[in-house]
């Protein structure tokens, strides 16, 4: 007999070997486990399993019953296994005790090579123009399972090209292998049923009803799922061959829930930002808001020098005359005369940083900018700001945006005279513009030209999120890692190197050179980051803290508290 | 229109989808995108929902028709009875200039200028024993030669010929009414007659000997499957605590097959016996009677009889006193072949395209209609239940042979002299017997080709061939026994020893002058047609056979055609979601197989030359496989160029 095995283990042979997988594993995952990849394109495995495209055929067998409805044991001391006639899918059943699989056998890959060959007889064979060459299924399982020359001697059912499914996705049903697993999305994952099939048989359509299109703002991820080149983002598509891209792996910082992402760059430009898969925040899906969120880093407003005022007009200057002239600025005044409006949108390094600075210029009327829009039950999160948890542990801020009205108030009152802004716009956080104007000292750091820009006494150019390394806390309290896609243009600057020279300027101390070291000294006075650094916080990320996204105590992210050793075991 | 949707569970509402349709459609004429949305809007769903259905279901248009819509039927056996020249008169009677070339995924529609006519041609209507037939708006003309094309469209009343009384051969049991004198329809004939005594019986056992009745039986289903009854029912567990659902599959559409017809027409009452006595041993509360489209009168006449049962308090709340209450409600079809599939008709029924769904998980005995245990048997087999539990089980199993109990009804198209339907002992009669004697012989001067002897799925038979049986001896041995095409029972096991089917009893007779390319072209666009479109293998092969017997037939057949055919063949038998796979596979793989002479006359051209070579990956990645290493043809001798760099 097989030797006995914990009840949630189930013994199951793959090509030949016998191993044990978790009871409720999918087969065609266990095989996959096993070493041995069953080609799929309809399967995904957080979708529903509709078994349609038939690429993941095996050979099964279930254990051979005697006469007394015991499985017969061979001379291996394991089951015997009776194979069935015929091929099964493997993506729709989960493994069973004494299962018996075969990945590999002739039949296997004779239905394999018929499949590929079905799919093909009416797809373009275009691959050279085609977007999604290089990332294509059809083109990866047709090396092992294609056939060099064709016998399909008919004319292609033609079908619709070039149809715009929504505002963000284009469709190419000719493309299109029916596989189903954008419907599935929208209908599983997106809660918005707007795709389907029309039309029968070889000539079924994809589509969606011309008065409710596929809109929704998770749409783009029927585009990452596409096996085929059928469905392309409208906003990529024919930029730049997938193959030429320089993969980040990343998280998205438009807001608090912090999809992790790969970021696809070429020679320095963004292209595209996809899902990563991290069950503890995003499954493998993200939204279009944040995927899409990245082109104001390579907009022409853009800062791309260190300015300071002189006369009546910001001039360009280098750096080091920049923070020397800001550090000058803000020696004229007493701690209780600034106020600093610092940003959600920092990392956890440069928020540690800046408190620094708020202790070295003895500053005590420091916040952030709260940024909240509506959030939805999927992923983006009411709080758009993605590191809200870490300015609250960095204590930047109590109580998001409480004390902007002061701030405000005191620069209108003239009892604050320097005001340093971080990443955000004073005027969008209270304060008028013949205030800020008439202010003695402003210095502001930021990426985007905007109304205050004009305003400022010394303006220091600064990098994205795309552009630099650094860490922070999404809304559940998990710590992630941004790293650097692209350098900043021009002669912008890391953030966090910006606020270490202001410091060194203002307070003569020296002494960090990285952001390793930024880490390290914070992770010595904070104890959420006690034996961290960054290279130990991983793609996955790490969960540090057990909180209920703010503000409502009431939203998930208890389950994610209950279980940092698993997630720190899986990194 | 809420009597429609009442008709499905509060929380399933979907359902009522397609009776919506329909009554739109019956209203307006066609169903316009407003229709579209409006539906949807009623029933909690998205457009795009609907517009699913509309496009997959061929009966629903979304372009308005002519006054009079005539439905040719294009599938075997009435395009054998004439049926395109038929097409070709109707629409010059009808001023309508044809397109009827399949371009796209239905058969399309033309229409006249004024917009009195619009003509369409259609896949089996189920009456290929009155071949060849069309439906003038909902009515059925059959027998319509093609000369008389202009009447035809003149017609507002059903023609038919009178239904034929038994011949010697037949034990009737199910057809004992058709075509009795003064025989009716109607309730009031179905009671003098003794009608729903059975039914009366029945509540009064208890509900496993009803089951144990139907074991004993050995009744096999009359779908096309034969799996048996009993045993299928047996999958209920007594004890259910969700809903049971009985669903009486009434979508009769496998070519060849027009059985079920006459019972939902003639003798409706005996059906909803059957159904009730079903749904009381099965405990099933709510059954659904599938019935296709392209019977609407059937299912007025049903609708009618259900009705009057209510009357008699067969139906509904407390039936007969029993306090069991039972609910029979109709669901229409809208033309679409692979609702007969059990789940791709569940499916149906639950208001979405009927894509048969995937087994494992979901048995319809275990996660059927709206996910509870689900029972979906054939017209056919239904009635069988009242006689029965009339007889007995054991009594009933001595009909016909073991393991191929009871009575049968063959329906025998084609070429022969009296098509028609036949209810004989299963096994009882042969081949032979069946097609010479009781269908009349062939037709003058014709000798017999080939039989499909079980709808149009079922592999044909070739004539000449001989055949080998297992038989059982006296002594209890088995023996093999040779014998020709005349001598095979019809039986379930022997028509599966002679390499084909019993399937649904659609007995298709092909006479020495039919052209098997032809024949097979036109079941290949049967099947091409009907195709849902789910899974790869049936949806690209079933189109892709269908294109290379066209080109067959056009004369650009080429020598890899027939091996071509049947390798597509095999790739999509076995290798599908449902049976459709091996449906439509086996038609190409037994006709190549059996009249290889006639596909090789038809495909003499050279194959046309190959692209220029290129190597598989296979051969790429493989080392030292395939591909040699070549050297320069010679040295060109750069050496010698000097400083020159010349040669």
């Amino acid at each position: 007999m097989p030797e006995e095995t914990a009840k949630s283990m189930v013994n199951v042979q793959v090509d030949g070997v016998w191993k044990q997988f978790p009871r409720g594993t999918r087969l065609i995952e266990a095989c996959e486990q096993a070493g041995s990849y069953v080609p799929r394109y309809c399967y995904h495995k957080k979708l529903s399993s509709p078994g349609n495209c038939r690429m993941c055929l095996i050979e099964m067998g279930m254990p051979k019953m005697g006469p007394d409805r015991t499985p017969v044991v061979g001379d291996d001391g394991m089951p015997v296994i009776n194979w069935m006639p015929r091929p099964q899918i493997s993506c729709a059943q989960d493994v069973a005790e004494g299962m018996g699989v075969r990945t590999n056998s002739p039949m296997v890959e004779e239905c394999r090579r018929g499949v590929m060959e079905f799919l093909l007889i009416n797809h373009p064979l275009d691959c050279p123009i085609c977007d999604q060459a290089g990332e294509c299924r059809l083109q990866e399982f047709s090396v092992e399972y294609g056939s060099a020359e064709s016998r399909f001697l008919e004319n292609k059912v033609k079908k619709p090209k070039n149809v715009e499914l929504g505002a963000r996705v284009t469709l190419d049903d000719e493309r299109c292998i029916l596989c189903s697993r954008c419907i599935r999305f929208c209908q599983e994952i997106a809660k918005d049923d707007v795709l389907g099939f029309i039309d029968r048989g070889s000539h079924s359509v994809l589509t969606a009803h011309p008065g409710k299109r596929l809109d929704n703002n998770y749409s783009l991820n029927t585009v990452d799922i596409c096996p085929v080149g059928a469905l392309t983002s409208s906003d990529f598509r024919f930029k730049m061959r997938v193959w030429f891209l320089k993969e980040t792996k990343s998280f998205c910082t438009s807001c608090a829930t912090g999809c992790n992402t790969v970021i696809g760059t070429r020679e320095g430009v963004i292209y595209r930002q996809t899902p990563r898969e991290n069950d503890a925040v995003n499954s493998t899906w993200m939204c279009d808001y944040g995927r899409l969120n990245f082109d104001y880093l390579q907009s022409d407003k853009r800062l791309l020098d260190p300015k300071v005022h002189d006369g009546d007009k910001l001039v360009p200057t280098d750096w080091k005359t920049a923070l020397i002239d800001a550090a000058e600025r803000l020696k004229h005044f007493d701690g209780s005369e600034i106020a600093i409006i610092a940003s959600g949108r920092m990392t956890n390094e440069e928020l540690w940083l800046t408190s620094r600075l708020a202790a070295a210029l003895g500053v005590q009327l420091i916040e952030i900018v709260p940024h909240r829009g509506a959030g939805d039950d999927i992923l983006l999160s009411a709080d758009r700001n993605p590191n809200t948890n870490g300015a609250r542990l960095l204590r930047v801020t109590d109580e998001p945006g409480a004390k902007l009205a002061a701030i405000a108030e005191g620069i209108a009152s003239g009892r604050v005279k320097a005001l340093i802004a971080l990443k955000e716009n004073p005027l969008e956080a209270g304060v008028s513009p013949e205030d800020l104007s008439e202010l003695p000292a402003f210095v502001l750091m930021d990426i985007l030209e905007n109304p205050s820009t004009a305003c400022a006494s010394a303006l220091l150019p600064s990098a994205g999120f795309a552009e630099k390394r650094g860490s922070m806390i999404n809304g559940k309290g998990r710590l992630q890692r941004l790293n650097r896609a692209v350098q900043p243009p021009g002669q912008a600057r890391d953030d966090w190197e910006i606020l270490r020279d202001l410091i060194q300027e203002y307070s003569g101390q020296n002494g960090i050179y990285t952001i390793e070291e930024v880490f390290a000294q914070m992770s010595r006075s904070v104890p959420t980051f006690a034996g961290l650094s960054l290279s130990k916080i991983g793609d996955l990320g790490v969960q540090v803290m057990e909180v209920a996204e703010s503000p409502s105590p009431d939203e998930p992210g208890k389950d994610e508290a209950n279980k940092p050793e698993s997630e720190k075991a899986a990194n | 229109m809420q009597r429609a949707i009442a008709r499905y569970p509060a929380d399933r509402k979907r359902s009522a989808s397609m009776p919506l349709l329909h009554l739109w459609q019956e209203h307006f004429g066609f169903i316009s995108d407003h229709g579209i949305c409006w539906i949807a809007e009623k029933l909690g769903l998205q457009p795009i929902n609907i517009l699913e259905l509309v496009t997959f279901y061929p009966m629903y248009r979304q372009q308005p028709a002519g006054k009079k819509h005539i439905r040719v039927c294009r599938t075997l056996s009435c395009a054998m009875a004439g049926s395109y020249e038929l097409m070709t008169n109707l629409s010059t009677a009808a001023g309508v200039k044809a397109n009827h070339h399949d371009t796209g995924m239905h058969n399309p529609e033309s229409k006249d200028d004024a917009g009195e006519f619009s003509l369409e041609f259609v896949e089996c209507l189920a009456s290929c024993g009155t071949a060849p037939v069309c439906l003038v708006g909902d009515n059925l003309q059959e027998l319509v030669l093609p000369r008389s094309a202009g009447h035809v469209l003149q017609r507002n009343q059903p023609t038919g010929r009178p239904l034929a009384a038994a011949h010697p051969y037949e034990r009737r049991l199910i057809f004992k009414n058709i075509g009795r004198q003064g025989w009716t329809a109607d309730i009031d004939c179905y009671l003098r007659d003794g009608g729903y005594e059975e039914l009366k019986k029945a509540v009064t056992m208890a509900r496993t000997d009803i089951v144990n009745e139907v074991k004993t039986s050995g009744l096999r289903g009359r779908g096309g499957a034969g799996f048996p009854c009993g045993l299928k029912w047996g999958f209920i567990k007594p004890d259910e605590k969700k809903p049971v659902y009985l669903i009486c599959n009434a979508d009769e559409s496998e070519p060849g097959t027009f059985k079920d017809r006459y019972i939902i027409h003639e003798d409706p009452h005996q059906l909803i016996e059957g159904i009730l006595i079903s749904c009381f041993a099965l405990n099933a509360r709510t059954a659904y009677i599938y019935i296709r489209g392209e019977f609407p009168e059937g299912a007025r006449i049903l609708e009618r009889a259900i009705e009057e049962a209510r009357a008699q308090n067969l139906v509904g709340k407390n039936m007969l006193g029993t306090g069991f209450d039972c609910e029979i409600y109709i669901h229409r079809g809208a033309g679409a072949y692979i609702c007969g599939e059990e789940t791709g008709l569940i499916e149906s029924l639950e208001g979405k395209r009927a894509y048969p769904r995937i087994k494992p998980p979901y048995f319809p005995a275990v996660l059927g209609l709206y996910m509870s245990p689900t029972i979906v048997n054939n017209v056919e087999t239904l009635c069988h239940v009242k006689h029965i539990i009339g007889m007995g089980g054991a009594e009933y199993a001595k009909l016909g042979r073991p393991n191929n109990t009871g009575t049968r009804i063959v329906c025998v198209s084609g070429d022969v002299q009296r098509p028609g339907y036949f209810e004989i002992e299963v096994g009882a009669v042969t081949m032979g017997q069946l097609i010479h004697e009781m269908a009349g012989g062939l037709k003058d001067g014709r000798l017999l080709k080939a039989v499909i002897p079980g709808g149009s799925s079922a592999k044909v038979l070739r004539a000449s061939d001989t055949y080998t049986l297992k038989e059982t001896q006296p002594d209890g041995s088995m023996a093999d026994r040779q014998i020709s095409i005349n001598d095979i029972p019809m039986d379930f096991d022997s028509l599966a020893a002679a390499g084909s089917m019993a399937g649904s009893g659609g007995v298709i007779v092909l006479d020495d002058l039919r052209d098997m390319v032809w024949t097979l072209n036109n079941l290949n666009e049967f099947y091409a047609h009907e195709s849902c479109g789910q899974c790869t293998p049936c949806r690209e092969g079933s189109l892709w056979m269908k294109k290379i017997t066209d080109r067959m037939l056009l004369g650009g057949g080429v020598v890899e055609d027939p091996k071509t055919l049947v390798n597509v063949a095999d790739n999509i038998a076995g290798r599908t979601i449902c049976a459709f796979g091996e449906a439509c596979a086996w038609p190409t793989q037994s006709f190549v197989a059996k009249f290889r002479e006639e596909f090789e006359a038809r495909a003499a051209k050279p194959a046309p030359p190959p692209l220029p070579p290129e190597y598989t990956p296979g051969e790429l990645i493989a080392a030292n496989g395939g591909i040699e290493t070549v050297p320069l043809a010679r040295n060109p001798g750069w050496e010698r160029a000097g400083t020159a760099g010349v040669i």
